[in-house]
Protein backbone atom coordinates (compact mmCIF):
# COMPACT_ATOMS: atom_id res chain seq x y z
CA UNK A 1 0.00 0.00 0.00
CA UNK A 2 2.88 2.76 1.13
CA UNK A 3 4.13 2.11 -2.36
CA UNK A 4 1.12 3.00 -4.04
CA UNK A 5 0.92 6.25 -2.19
CA UNK A 6 4.08 7.24 -3.45
CA UNK A 7 3.63 6.16 -6.74
CA UNK A 8 1.61 9.30 -6.41
CA UNK A 9 4.54 11.53 -5.97
CA UNK A 10 5.08 11.70 -10.10
CA UNK A 11 7.22 15.00 -10.47
CA UNK A 12 10.49 15.71 -8.98
CA UNK A 13 9.29 18.80 -7.45
CA UNK A 14 6.87 16.82 -5.70
CA UNK A 15 9.61 14.68 -4.63
CA UNK A 16 11.47 17.86 -3.35
CA UNK A 17 8.82 19.46 -1.89
CA UNK A 18 7.97 16.15 0.00
CA UNK A 19 11.71 16.67 1.16
CA UNK A 20 11.68 19.88 1.86
CA UNK A 21 8.61 19.66 4.16
CA UNK A 22 10.19 17.20 6.09
CA UNK A 23 13.08 19.15 6.65
CA UNK A 24 11.52 22.38 7.24
CA UNK A 25 8.41 20.42 9.77
CA UNK A 26 9.39 17.52 11.39
CA UNK A 27 10.51 19.40 14.29
CA UNK A 28 7.86 20.98 15.22
CA UNK A 29 5.90 17.69 14.04
CA UNK A 30 7.24 15.68 16.28
CA UNK A 31 6.64 18.18 19.36
CA UNK A 32 2.97 18.64 18.35
CA UNK A 33 3.17 14.51 18.33
CA UNK A 34 4.64 14.34 21.30
CA UNK A 35 2.59 16.98 23.04
CA UNK A 36 -0.16 14.28 22.48
CA UNK A 37 1.65 11.00 22.82
CA UNK A 38 4.63 11.88 25.67
CA UNK A 39 6.29 8.87 23.84
CA UNK A 40 9.60 9.40 21.01
CA UNK A 41 8.95 6.45 19.27
CA UNK A 42 5.21 6.80 19.01
CA UNK A 43 5.99 10.34 18.64
CA UNK A 44 8.56 9.36 15.56
CA UNK A 45 5.95 6.91 14.25
CA UNK A 46 3.13 9.40 13.72
CA UNK A 47 5.66 11.84 12.17
CA UNK A 48 6.24 9.05 9.53
CA UNK A 49 2.77 8.15 9.08
CA UNK A 50 2.07 11.95 8.57
CA UNK A 51 4.42 11.39 6.14
CA UNK A 52 2.96 8.61 4.48
CA UNK A 53 -0.39 10.98 4.36
CA UNK A 54 1.27 13.89 3.18
CA UNK A 55 2.93 12.03 0.13
CA UNK A 56 -0.88 10.78 -0.81
CA UNK A 57 -1.93 14.55 -0.96
CA UNK A 58 0.76 16.00 -1.79
CA UNK A 59 -0.80 17.39 -4.84
CA UNK A 60 -2.81 19.58 -2.75
CA UNK A 61 0.36 21.21 -1.22
CA UNK A 62 0.90 23.05 -4.51
CA UNK A 63 -2.28 25.18 -3.89
CA UNK A 64 -0.82 25.93 -0.16
CA UNK A 65 1.30 28.31 0.99
CA UNK A 66 4.03 27.73 3.15
CA UNK A 67 1.63 29.12 6.16
CA UNK A 68 -0.73 26.90 5.18
CA UNK A 69 1.88 23.56 4.78
CA UNK A 70 2.94 24.35 7.87
CA UNK A 71 -0.87 24.14 9.48
CA UNK A 72 -1.73 21.02 7.57
CA UNK A 73 1.04 19.16 8.68
CA UNK A 74 0.46 19.81 12.33
CA UNK A 75 -2.98 18.68 11.88
CA UNK A 76 -2.41 15.77 10.00
CA UNK A 77 0.28 14.75 12.64
CA UNK A 78 -1.64 15.87 15.46
CA UNK A 79 -4.72 13.79 13.86
CA UNK A 80 -2.77 10.63 13.70
CA UNK A 81 -1.21 11.29 17.50
CA UNK A 82 -4.61 11.51 18.41
CA UNK A 83 -5.35 8.05 16.83
CA UNK A 84 -2.58 6.19 18.34
CA UNK A 85 -3.24 7.70 21.81
CA UNK A 86 -7.04 6.46 21.70
CA UNK A 87 -5.97 3.08 19.99
CA UNK A 88 -3.60 2.64 23.29
CA UNK A 89 -6.93 3.33 25.83
CA UNK A 90 -9.03 0.93 23.72
CA UNK A 91 -11.76 3.77 23.11
CA UNK A 92 -12.47 3.92 19.47
CA UNK A 93 -12.94 7.11 17.61
CA UNK A 94 -16.38 8.21 18.00
CA UNK A 95 -16.69 8.92 14.10
CA UNK A 96 -20.11 7.96 13.88
CA UNK A 97 -22.02 7.81 16.87
CA UNK A 98 -22.23 12.10 16.91
CA UNK A 99 -25.43 12.69 17.50
CA UNK A 100 -27.19 14.81 14.92
CA UNK A 101 -27.33 18.24 16.37
CA UNK A 102 -30.54 20.22 15.94
CA UNK A 103 -28.86 23.38 16.26
CA UNK A 104 -28.44 25.66 13.24
CA UNK A 105 -26.85 28.35 13.10
CA UNK A 106 -30.18 29.99 12.58
CA UNK A 107 -31.81 28.79 15.31
CA UNK A 108 -28.37 29.84 17.44
CA UNK A 109 -28.78 33.11 19.12
CA UNK A 110 -26.82 35.97 17.22
CA UNK A 111 -25.44 37.40 20.19
CA UNK A 112 -21.51 35.66 20.90
CA UNK A 113 -18.33 37.92 20.45
CA UNK A 114 -15.35 36.72 19.45
CA UNK A 115 -13.86 36.38 23.01
CA UNK A 116 -16.52 34.17 23.96
CA UNK A 117 -15.89 32.20 20.76
CA UNK A 118 -12.27 31.73 21.82
CA UNK A 119 -13.50 30.80 25.15
CA UNK A 120 -15.80 27.86 23.56
CA UNK A 121 -12.65 26.41 21.74
CA UNK A 122 -11.81 24.61 25.09
CA UNK A 123 -14.74 22.69 24.86
CA UNK A 124 -13.99 21.14 21.59
CA UNK A 125 -12.10 17.71 21.43
CA UNK A 126 -8.94 17.70 19.63
CA UNK A 127 -10.39 15.63 16.88
CA UNK A 128 -13.42 18.50 16.65
CA UNK A 129 -10.80 21.33 16.67
CA UNK A 130 -8.52 19.78 14.10
CA UNK A 131 -11.36 19.61 11.42
CA UNK A 132 -12.85 22.83 12.20
CA UNK A 133 -9.52 24.51 11.54
CA UNK A 134 -9.46 23.08 8.02
CA UNK A 135 -12.76 24.06 7.36
CA UNK A 136 -13.19 27.03 8.97
CA UNK A 137 -9.44 28.51 9.10
CA UNK A 138 -7.90 26.89 6.15
CA UNK A 139 -11.44 26.72 4.39
CA UNK A 140 -10.76 23.40 2.66
CA UNK A 141 -13.86 21.66 1.42
CA UNK A 142 -15.18 18.56 3.48
CA UNK A 143 -13.87 16.51 0.73
CA UNK A 144 -10.75 17.89 1.14
CA UNK A 145 -10.22 16.95 4.96
CA UNK A 146 -12.34 13.72 4.89
CA UNK A 147 -9.17 12.86 2.17
CA UNK A 148 -6.67 14.61 4.47
CA UNK A 149 -7.49 13.09 7.75
CA UNK A 150 -8.69 9.68 6.33
CA UNK A 151 -12.00 9.90 7.91
CA UNK A 152 -15.32 9.35 6.48
CA UNK A 153 -17.43 12.46 4.97
CA UNK A 154 -19.80 12.01 6.64
CA UNK A 155 -17.96 12.80 9.85
CA UNK A 156 -16.32 15.89 8.50
CA UNK A 157 -20.23 17.09 8.38
CA UNK A 158 -20.75 16.38 11.46
CA UNK A 159 -17.58 17.09 12.89
CA UNK A 160 -18.37 20.97 11.41
CA UNK A 161 -21.50 21.13 12.45
CA UNK A 162 -20.88 20.14 15.39
CA UNK A 163 -17.79 22.36 15.86
CA UNK A 164 -19.93 25.69 15.16
CA UNK A 165 -22.35 24.61 17.23
CA UNK A 166 -20.13 24.24 20.55
CA UNK A 167 -18.10 27.26 19.13
CA UNK A 168 -21.06 29.33 19.10
CA UNK A 169 -22.70 28.50 22.19
CA UNK A 170 -25.73 26.68 21.60
CA UNK A 171 -24.09 22.89 22.82
CA UNK A 172 -21.76 22.24 25.18
CA UNK A 173 -18.84 19.92 24.58
CA UNK A 174 -18.20 16.68 25.99
CA UNK A 175 -14.56 15.94 25.40
CA UNK A 176 -15.42 13.22 23.19
CA UNK A 177 -15.77 14.03 19.41
CA UNK B 1 -19.91 36.64 9.84
CA UNK B 2 -19.51 33.79 12.92
CA UNK B 3 -17.32 31.96 10.33
CA UNK B 4 -14.72 34.66 10.37
CA UNK B 5 -14.82 35.18 14.11
CA UNK B 6 -14.08 31.19 14.52
CA UNK B 7 -11.61 31.63 11.85
CA UNK B 8 -9.80 34.00 13.76
CA UNK B 9 -10.03 32.09 16.87
CA UNK B 10 -9.32 28.69 15.51
CA UNK B 11 -6.21 30.35 14.23
CA UNK B 12 -5.19 32.02 17.25
CA UNK B 13 -5.77 29.11 19.35
CA UNK B 14 -3.54 27.24 16.67
CA UNK B 15 -0.41 29.82 17.29
CA UNK B 16 -0.93 29.24 21.05
CA UNK B 17 -1.17 25.47 20.65
CA UNK B 18 2.27 25.67 18.85
CA UNK B 19 3.70 27.90 21.14
CA UNK B 20 3.01 25.38 24.05
CA UNK B 21 4.74 22.72 22.23
CA UNK B 22 7.68 25.08 21.83
CA UNK B 23 7.74 25.52 25.29
CA UNK B 24 7.53 22.27 26.41
CA UNK B 25 9.89 20.40 23.92
CA UNK B 26 12.19 23.14 23.53
CA UNK B 27 15.18 21.66 22.29
CA UNK B 28 15.65 20.16 19.02
CA UNK B 29 14.83 16.32 18.94
CA UNK B 30 17.44 14.05 17.85
CA UNK B 31 15.31 11.76 15.35
CA UNK B 32 16.54 7.80 16.12
CA UNK B 33 18.60 5.90 13.14
CA UNK B 34 15.23 3.39 12.78
CA UNK B 35 12.92 6.61 12.16
CA UNK B 36 15.79 7.97 9.33
CA UNK B 37 16.00 4.83 7.84
CA UNK B 38 12.24 4.44 7.71
CA UNK B 39 12.39 7.81 6.05
CA UNK B 40 15.39 7.58 4.08
CA UNK B 41 13.02 4.64 2.85
CA UNK B 42 9.69 6.44 2.06
CA UNK B 43 11.61 8.94 0.26
CA UNK B 44 13.77 6.29 -1.92
CA UNK B 45 11.08 4.58 -2.85
CA UNK B 46 9.48 7.54 -4.01
CA UNK B 47 11.98 7.98 -6.86
CA UNK B 48 11.49 6.57 -10.19
CA UNK B 49 13.56 3.96 -11.33
CA UNK B 50 14.05 3.00 -14.92
CA UNK B 51 12.91 -0.23 -15.26
CA UNK B 52 15.82 -0.33 -18.38
CA UNK B 53 18.47 0.62 -15.77
CA UNK B 54 17.01 -2.32 -13.21
CA UNK B 55 16.77 -4.91 -15.65
CA UNK B 56 20.51 -4.36 -16.87
CA UNK B 57 21.64 -4.12 -13.15
CA UNK B 58 20.25 -7.42 -12.69
CA UNK B 59 21.41 -9.03 -15.70
CA UNK B 60 25.16 -8.15 -15.29
CA UNK B 61 24.78 -9.40 -11.83
CA UNK B 62 23.37 -12.66 -12.73
CA UNK B 63 26.12 -13.07 -15.69
CA UNK B 64 28.65 -11.97 -12.94
CA UNK B 65 27.40 -14.73 -10.46
CA UNK B 66 27.32 -17.42 -13.72
CA UNK B 67 30.86 -17.01 -14.29
CA UNK B 68 31.86 -17.05 -10.85
CA UNK B 69 30.28 -20.30 -10.25
CA UNK B 70 31.63 -21.43 -14.04
CA UNK B 71 34.89 -20.29 -12.49
CA UNK B 72 34.89 -23.06 -9.56
CA UNK B 73 35.15 -20.40 -7.23
CA UNK B 74 39.02 -19.76 -8.56
CA UNK B 75 40.59 -17.63 -9.88
CA UNK B 76 42.83 -17.23 -13.57
CA UNK B 77 46.55 -15.52 -13.59
CA UNK B 78 48.70 -15.81 -16.19
CA UNK B 79 52.30 -15.81 -15.04
CA UNK B 80 55.01 -15.75 -18.46
CA UNK B 81 52.46 -18.16 -20.84
CA UNK B 82 51.15 -20.45 -17.74
CA UNK B 83 47.86 -19.93 -17.20
CA UNK B 84 47.37 -20.68 -13.42
CA UNK B 85 43.95 -21.49 -11.73
CA UNK B 86 44.24 -20.55 -8.63
CA UNK B 87 42.30 -22.53 -5.86
CA UNK B 88 42.51 -22.54 -2.09
CA UNK B 89 45.27 -24.82 -1.86
CA UNK B 90 46.77 -25.29 -4.89
CA UNK B 91 46.76 -24.57 -8.62
CA UNK B 92 46.40 -26.21 -11.69
CA UNK B 93 48.94 -24.73 -14.06
CA UNK B 94 48.51 -25.56 -17.92
CA UNK B 95 51.17 -23.87 -20.50
CA UNK B 96 48.90 -21.47 -22.72
CA UNK B 97 50.04 -20.01 -26.09
CA UNK B 98 53.71 -22.33 -26.08
CA UNK B 99 55.65 -21.99 -29.71
CA UNK B 100 55.35 -24.62 -32.27
CA UNK B 101 53.85 -27.12 -29.29
CA UNK B 102 55.14 -30.83 -29.61
CA UNK B 103 52.80 -33.24 -30.26
CA UNK B 104 54.54 -36.42 -29.09
CA UNK B 105 57.49 -37.57 -26.66
CA UNK B 106 60.06 -38.54 -29.61
CA UNK B 107 62.57 -36.20 -28.30
CA UNK B 108 63.71 -36.85 -24.36
CA UNK B 109 65.49 -34.49 -22.06
CA UNK B 110 68.12 -34.92 -20.00
CA UNK B 111 70.18 -32.54 -16.84
CA UNK B 112 73.78 -32.75 -18.48
CA UNK B 113 76.27 -34.82 -16.47
CA UNK B 114 78.09 -31.54 -16.46
CA UNK B 115 75.47 -30.66 -13.58
CA UNK B 116 76.96 -33.45 -11.34
CA UNK B 117 73.44 -35.00 -11.33
CA UNK B 118 73.16 -38.43 -11.61
CA UNK B 119 69.81 -40.12 -13.63
CA UNK B 120 68.27 -43.10 -11.02
CA UNK B 121 65.06 -43.59 -12.47
CA UNK B 122 62.85 -42.46 -15.74
CA UNK B 123 59.49 -43.50 -16.17
CA UNK B 124 57.70 -42.30 -19.40
CA UNK B 125 54.53 -42.04 -20.90
CA UNK B 126 52.51 -40.93 -24.07
CA UNK B 127 52.17 -37.08 -22.88
CA UNK B 128 55.08 -36.91 -20.06
CA UNK B 129 58.94 -38.38 -18.79
CA UNK B 130 59.72 -38.15 -15.24
CA UNK B 131 63.18 -38.76 -14.51
CA UNK B 132 64.94 -38.61 -11.30
CA UNK B 133 68.35 -37.51 -10.38
CA UNK B 134 70.56 -37.34 -7.83
CA UNK B 135 73.67 -35.70 -6.36
CA UNK B 136 75.07 -36.66 -2.50
CA UNK B 137 71.87 -35.90 -0.74
CA UNK B 138 70.62 -33.94 -3.02
CA UNK B 139 67.49 -35.34 -5.40
CA UNK B 140 65.93 -34.10 -8.21
CA UNK B 141 62.82 -34.49 -10.33
CA UNK B 142 62.78 -33.65 -13.71
CA UNK B 143 59.35 -33.79 -15.79
CA UNK B 144 59.32 -33.03 -19.59
CA UNK B 145 55.77 -33.26 -20.71
CA UNK B 146 53.39 -32.25 -23.47
CA UNK B 147 51.83 -28.45 -23.19
CA UNK B 148 48.52 -30.05 -23.07
CA UNK B 149 49.30 -31.63 -20.02
CA UNK B 150 47.75 -29.86 -16.90
CA UNK B 151 50.07 -29.94 -13.49
CA UNK B 152 48.45 -29.45 -9.80
CA UNK B 153 51.24 -27.34 -7.70
CA UNK B 154 51.39 -26.08 -4.42
CA UNK B 155 51.02 -22.78 -4.19
CA UNK B 156 48.88 -21.82 -0.77
CA UNK B 157 50.78 -19.35 1.22
CA UNK B 158 53.52 -18.98 -1.71
CA UNK B 159 54.93 -16.29 -4.06
CA UNK B 160 55.18 -17.41 -8.02
CA UNK B 161 58.45 -15.39 -9.40
CA UNK B 162 58.99 -15.20 -13.16
CA UNK B 163 61.96 -16.73 -14.54
CA UNK B 164 63.87 -17.23 -17.79
CA UNK B 165 65.57 -20.31 -18.77
CA UNK B 166 67.52 -20.22 -21.52
CA UNK B 167 65.60 -16.80 -22.57
CA UNK B 168 62.75 -19.39 -22.13
CA UNK B 169 59.88 -17.73 -19.91
CA UNK B 170 58.51 -19.69 -16.77
CA UNK B 171 58.04 -19.29 -13.34
CA UNK B 172 59.69 -20.38 -9.97
CA UNK B 173 58.24 -21.47 -6.59
CA UNK B 174 59.99 -21.78 -3.35
CA UNK B 175 58.98 -24.35 -0.72
CA UNK B 176 61.30 -24.11 2.60
CA UNK B 177 64.00 -24.77 1.00
CA UNK B 178 62.68 -26.91 -2.21
CA UNK B 179 62.23 -25.44 -5.36
CA UNK B 180 59.88 -25.82 -8.18
CA UNK B 181 60.98 -24.72 -11.37
CA UNK B 182 58.65 -24.44 -14.54
CA UNK B 183 59.43 -23.48 -17.94
CA UNK B 184 58.61 -23.99 -21.69
CA UNK B 185 61.12 -24.77 -24.27
CA UNK B 186 60.99 -26.23 -28.23
CA UNK B 187 57.73 -27.14 -27.96
CA UNK B 188 57.52 -28.90 -24.30
CA UNK B 189 56.67 -28.38 -20.91
CA UNK B 190 59.61 -28.62 -18.01
CA UNK B 191 59.11 -28.67 -14.39
CA UNK B 192 62.19 -29.40 -11.91
CA UNK B 193 61.61 -30.23 -8.24
CA UNK B 194 64.49 -30.66 -5.84
CA UNK B 195 65.56 -29.75 -2.63
CA UNK B 196 67.80 -27.28 -3.81
CA UNK B 197 67.80 -23.23 -3.82
CA UNK B 198 66.48 -20.93 -6.60
CA UNK B 199 70.35 -20.61 -8.12
CA UNK B 200 71.15 -23.72 -7.81
CA UNK B 201 67.95 -24.34 -9.75
CA UNK B 202 67.85 -22.05 -12.03
CA UNK B 203 71.82 -23.28 -12.92
CA UNK B 204 70.30 -27.25 -13.29
CA UNK B 205 67.65 -26.39 -15.22
CA UNK B 206 69.51 -24.11 -17.95
CA UNK B 207 72.13 -27.04 -17.91
CA UNK B 208 68.49 -29.25 -19.20
CA UNK B 209 69.67 -30.62 -22.73
CA UNK B 210 68.69 -32.76 -25.51
CA UNK B 211 71.23 -35.64 -25.78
Amino acid sequence: MLSFYLQMVETPEEKSLVEFLYTEYRQLMFKIAMSVLHNEYEAEDAVHEAFVRIIKNISKFHEYSCQENRAYAVIVVKGIALNMKNKQKDSEEYLDDIPDSHCTEEEIEVKITCEEIMANISALSPALKNTAYLYFAEQLTPAEISEMLDIKIDTVYQRIHRARAILLGGEKGNGNV
Amino acid sequence: MYDEMIREALRADFEREIELAAEEFPFDHRFSGRHLRQMKKLFRLSEEKSPFKKRVFIAAVAVLGAAILLAGFCFFVMINDFAFRIYPDHSAVTGFDIQNPAENMDSIYSISEESGYELVSRDMGLSYCISMYRQDEKQLTLTQSLPSCSFNVNTENKTVEEITVNGCNGYFIGMDGDSLLCWAMDGYVFMLEGNVDKNEGLKIAELTVLP
